[in-house]
């Protein structure tokens, strides 16, 4: 009896040894094989479709052993990669926003990727003119490349056109007045009970789409030299007045991303969201769908969103090489093209628009040619480590508290901005 | 030397024998326990960024602490967590375990379904409760509307208890300072004390079982009703058992971490802040964006002041009333 | 006189009886209550974790599982998602859940039915790596029980018996440490464990937890009633002080030490924090972490959710109705620390 416990715990311990290495961390296998960890946040159809190019980069490249860990959350995956760079013992490959590569980079932590680029390795000009609309440019700091863009989205409005017919609704709106025209058509007391059972749209507490709001509207997110808010000038009142009446009024408030499930439930007649949420919402609707551009107000807007890939300086040489190797394949363009066709996410190479697979995606959902064409105009979210911790204050105490009514407009606004000021100031 | 002697002597034994029975828990405790509290206290003067220590600040941090607008809000927020759980959990357990203890037939099953949240995990239990708490297809909202009531945002309303009673009772206006906890942070009490209060009945049904029946044959024969038998002889004779639950319900109330991290937002402390507590706030300080572990650490020492403080106050009030 | 003061008894004894009565009704009552309350969030986390991804987004939410289902030509029956109802029409357009198109059936054609989709357990469990994470944790939890019931019957046996200089203020500081709780230290301990060497090793979840105070308080108040003439006894018989511990002690302390070992399991098991800090990858993830994780990506669906938490939970929870006296004792002890 005794014995067998011991020789129970004894086989238990070599499982555990076997399984995982006394030290902990992977490293170099006898084999020659180069293994990499690569954290990331992304996580249920985004996860499977990461795995799965994981693994077939794992085939393709049989030195290298990518090692795809999803913590879960973006807010996870910033704490996890602070506290690993902190202990010394980071990741070889992470996800992450401009603002943490720029942490990163003051840490240096973060690998400069230019000699890679013009090593033999590497992509040639025409390969870097290749890439979307200022995706290179904003993860250049001081002229120097630490990153590259991984997943990358764009906002869409998403159609029920089942309810837009029944409204004699044939387009999407294309301006703010049609969207507030139709977004009041669309929200009804089908059953009768004096209560709203379908709304014009929805949307969850998002900075995001205040931004891309304020962008259409003419205004600016910070100054130019990027040292105060410019958010609080008339054009983003208007924008947030706009929001707050389109959602309060025409529409409804989730956190998180409920919206899509009340979308999917056909209650809603539009809702906006990033390119993504089709991987989320995929197989779950029973309606006809359509995808099209925001709506405009005095121009265009496509702030995108969504990280970076960045490769830790701290990585043994061999490590970093092949961690390049893995950036520039799923950067190229046929891989590019399948992750955004699996996912949503906006290719990040102009020549990924013309591979079969975006093709045949494209003839599949109606419109979305026409989002990811947004690209053309796209502009980037202010990067600094400042602005991420400002952005938050912008998503809690403008946009929040004026859609949950706690705080007119006007008073969200200025609030939002002095806190972003103060934290700007710092 | 007779043996008496001898076992005398092998009695007062040499420290160096000692040492050797103790040495495998105190290197750990030492290790484990003694340098990081020490190191927190250090950690705190320092400036420290991203794991790399930046040089000697002082008080800097406290300064910066006693400014920090966030870091008030997470204490105000803990305090009303701590406030919204401990006399609730308290009532209601010592209510159950007095309900308990009338010699009643099942006591057994009782007990065992009432402690039954106390065993299982945290984790678990907040993905539950976030899903009965869904202001869409939570089972709560289902039964609130099927009661007649209106549904509720729960974990996603941001606005206080106080001033949503006041809308309710139509007043247009209420002072911002009385608002109250929100409603999301209220959800967040309302699993605490769930969870905690199976607890809380064991060990006030043993208190209860530890006083003696003639305490009770005594005040009926004074001619007590039910309520004069429970002021009279219970209650007092019970005090040693209630400050005690008292005290640890408070402590462990203090350090709620799990519910929050697991049940608020995204992102975490959400809605509007008003569920960050102070275990959250130290932890997003110490381990996210510019890893400040000196600043985290200053956090943490004023949790621990806290605790201890309250835990010395609570001793002496309660002490003074206390019946041994 | 002598009359009337039975029927005044009677008197009373009838009205204290309905009062009585009336009383361990409400005490029923009250208790029964508490008792749904307690149990519904648990059989809400099973009846969601059993529904299909189409029923759990209904308003009004069911009680038991429920799937729609219409008869084939041959007689059997086949799942079907319900689109929508047309009351006036009295048709229901539906879908069949094995895929295919949607068709329009009279309102009689679909009936309701209890239907239990256990294949959730089996899709959450493959959803993540939950083998490794159960093994995990089970790995870490076996030998922290180990580890503490060893470390802690040698201190409390140096504490409890042996007479040596600073005994009581070593202890006292050994207590002292207890109060102390786990947030206020867990930064500093993240960098102890980096100068060590062992973030997201086994080793990190393992041997801080090697030594449990409490553990050498409560067997250090046990071993105290050890009488001394069982030690002089045993020392006349030859005994040396570790076999005295080890046949003589030990055994008389089996029920504390049944009560470390729950504690320490039940702890162990449900520990979040720390390994939270202390592990990045699945490899050593235990399984509280990864049950956080799966429930923290985005678009993991609520049914899923439900089932990967029922299957965390069910160990501790069999166990507990097995053995529920003694978790009950070992838990409520080990609170007792004050």
């Amino acid at each position: 009896m005794r014995r067998g416990m011991l020789l129970a715990l004894l086989a238990l311990t070599a499982a555990a040894l076997t399984l995982h290495g006394c030290g902990g961390g992977g490293g170099e296998s006898t084999d020659g094989v180069v293994e990499l960890q690569f954290w990331h946040a992304m996580g249920g159809p985004l996860g499977d479709a990461l795995d799965e190019l994981v693994v077939e980069f794992n085939e393709t490249h049989p030195d290298i052993e990518v090692q795809s860990i999803s913590m879960g959350r973006y807010q996870a995956l910033s704490q996890k990669i602070m506290a690993a760079v902190a202990a010394g013992q980071p990741p070889d490959l992470a996800q992450a926003y401009e603002a943490w590569t720029e942490n990163l980079i003051e840490n240096e932590s973060a690998e400069p990727l230019s000699g890679y680029i013009a090593g033999p390795d590497g992509l040639s000009d025409e390969e870097i003119a290749d890439f979307v609309e200022g995706m290179i440019e904003n993860n250049t700091w001081n002229d120097e490349i630490y990153s590259f863009p991984f997943n990358k989205s764009v906002r869409a409005l998403y159609i029920n056109k089942d309810l837009f017919a029944e409204e004699g609704l044939e387009t999407a709106p294309v301006n703010w007045d049609e969207y507030r025209d139709f977004s009041r058509r669309l929200t009804k007391d089908r059953d009768g009970d004096g209560a709203t059972d379908q709304w014009g749209t929805a949307g969850q507490i998002s900075a995001w789409m205040f931004e891309n709001l304020l962008i259409q509207n003419g205004g600016e997110i910070l100054t130019a030299d990027g040292t105060r808010a410019a958010f609080d000038s008339s054009e983003g009142l208007e924008a947030l007045e706009f929001m707050v009446e389109l959602m309060t009024e025409y529409g409804k408030v989730t956190s998180g991303y409920e919206y899509q499930n009340d979308f999917q439930a056909g209650k809603i007649g539009m809702i906006e969201g990033s390119t993504v949420s089709l991987s989320f919402m995929e197989g779950k609707y029973t309606f006809d769908l359509a995808v099209a551009p925001l709506p405009e107000q005095k121009q265009k807007a496509c702030l995108v969103a969504g990280t970076n890939i960045v490769i830790f300086a701290d990585s043994p040489d061999a490590k970093k090489a092949a961690a390049w190797k893995f950036i520039k394949w799923f950067t190229s363009p046929e891989i590019t093209a399948r992750w955004a066709a699996r996912t949503g996410y906006a290719p990040v190479r102009r020549s990924a628009m013309d591979d079969p697979v975006m093709v045949q995606r494209f003839d599949e959902i109606e419109g979305l040619r026409e989002v990811i064409a947004q690209l053309e105009f796209a502009t980037y979210e202010p990067r600094s480590a400042a602005w991420y911790a400002g952005r938050k204050h912008l998503e809690e105490i403008g946009v929040e508290s004026a859609l949950r009514q706690q705080r007119s407009p006007r008073e969200a606004i200025a609030s939002a901005a002095a806190a972003v000021n103060a934290e700007l100031a710092q | 030397m007779n043996w008496l002697e001898t076992l005398r002597r092998n009695k007062a034994m040499d420290p160096i024998t000692a040492a050797l029975y103790i040495v495998p828990a105190g290197i750990i405790v030492l290790i484990f326990r003694m340098i990081p509290i020490a190191s927190a206290f250090v950690l705190s003067f320092f400036d420290v960024k991203m794991g790399r220590v930046r040089g000697f600040i002082g008080l800097a941090h406290y300064v910066r602490l006693f400014q920090d607008p966030t870091f008030f809000n997470s204490l105000g927020t803990t305090a009303y967590y701590v406030i919204g759980v401990v006399p609730a959990s308290l009532f209601l357990s010592l209510f159950l375990a007095v309900l308990l203890n009338q010699k009643i037939k099942g006591l057994g099953f009782y007990r065992t379904i009432y402690f039954l949240p106390v065993v299982t995990s945290l984790v678990a239990i907040s993905m539950v409760w976030k899903w009965i708490f869904h202001p869409r297809l939570g089972l709560l909202n289902f039964v609130f509307e099927k009661l007649g009531g209106n549904s509720l945002l729960w974990l996603e309303e941001p606005r206080g208890i106080f001033e949503m009673a006041a809308g309710g009772l139509g007043w247009e206006w209420w002072p911002e300072a009385l608002s109250g906890p929100s409603l999301a942070l209220v959800a967040v009490v309302i699993v605490a004390i769930w969870r905690g209060i199976g607890y809380n009945i064991v060990i006030f049904l043993a208190g209860l079982q530890n006083i003696p029946d003639q305490y009770y044959e005594a005040a009926r024969i004074d001619g007590a009703n039910t309520r004069g038998v429970f002021w009279r002889v219970t209650w007092p004779l019970l005090s040693p058992t209630t400050f005690y639950v008292m005290l640890s319900t408070t402590i462990v109330s203090f350090q709620v971490f799990t519910q929050i991290y697991l049940m608020t937002g995204p992102p975490v402390g959400g809605p509007m802040g008003t569920t960050k507590v102070i275990v959250y706030y130290l932890f997003e300080k110490g381990f996210d964006a510019g890893g400040n572990m000196g600043y985290a650490s200053a956090v943490a020492l004023i949790l621990f002041g806290i605790i201890l403080t309250l835990t010395l106050i609570q001793r002496r009030v309660v002490e003074s009333r206390v019946y041994y | 006189m002598e009359q009337t003061s039975s029927l005044h008894d009677r008197e009373m004894n009838a009205a204290y009886r309905v009062r009585r009565g009336l009383g361990r009704g409400g005490v029923y009552a009250g208790l029964i209550i508490g008792v749904i309350l307690m149990i519904v969030p648990f059989w809400w986390m099973i009846a969601t974790s059993l529904k299909s991804p189409i029923e759990i987004l209904e308003f009004p939410p069911t009680w038991v599982p429920t799937g729609q289902f219409v008869q084939t030509d041959t007689g059997e029956w086949d799942e079907v998602y319900v689109v929508s109802r047309d009351a006036d029409a009295g048709s229901v357009t539906v879908r069949p859940a094995a895929g295919g198109d949607q068709q329009i059936l009279p309102e009689g054609a679909v009936q309701s039915r209890a239907r239990l989709r256990f294949s959730n357990y089996v899709e959450a469990w493959n959803q993540a790596p939950f083998a490794r994470y159960y093994f995990n944790t089970i790995f870490v939890t076996i030998f922290v029980v180990i580890g503490v019931l060893i470390t802690s019957s040698l201190a409390a046996y140096a504490f409890a018996r042996m007479r040596f200089w600073g005994r009581d203020n070593i202890f006292l500081v050994f207590l002292s440490m207890m109060m102390v709780p786990q947030p206020v230290y867990i930064v500093p301990s993240y960098i102890v464990l980096v100068k060590l060497g062992w973030i997201d090793t086994y080793q990190a979840l393992i041997i801080p937890w090697l030594a449990h105070i409490f553990s050498i308080f409560l067997l250090r108040q046990h071993f105290k009633t050890i009488p001394n003439d069982l030690y002089d006894a045993a020392i006349i018989d030859g005994c040396s002080r570790f076999s005295f511990l080890w046949r003589i002690i030990l055994p008389l302390s089996k029920a504390t030490l049944v009560a470390v070992v729950i504690f320490t399991i039940v702890g162990t098991w449900n520990s979040f924090l720390w390994p939270l800090v202390m592990t990045n990858t699945p490899e050593v993830r235990p399984l509280q972490v990864g049950l956080a994780r799966f429930s923290q990506e985005q678009g993991t669906s609520h049914e899923l959710m439900m089932a990967a938490a029922a299957f965390s939970v069910a160990p501790l929870i069999v166990a507990y109705f097995f053995l529920q006296k003694q978790i009950i004792q070992s838990l409520a002890t080990s609170g007792m620390k004050s």
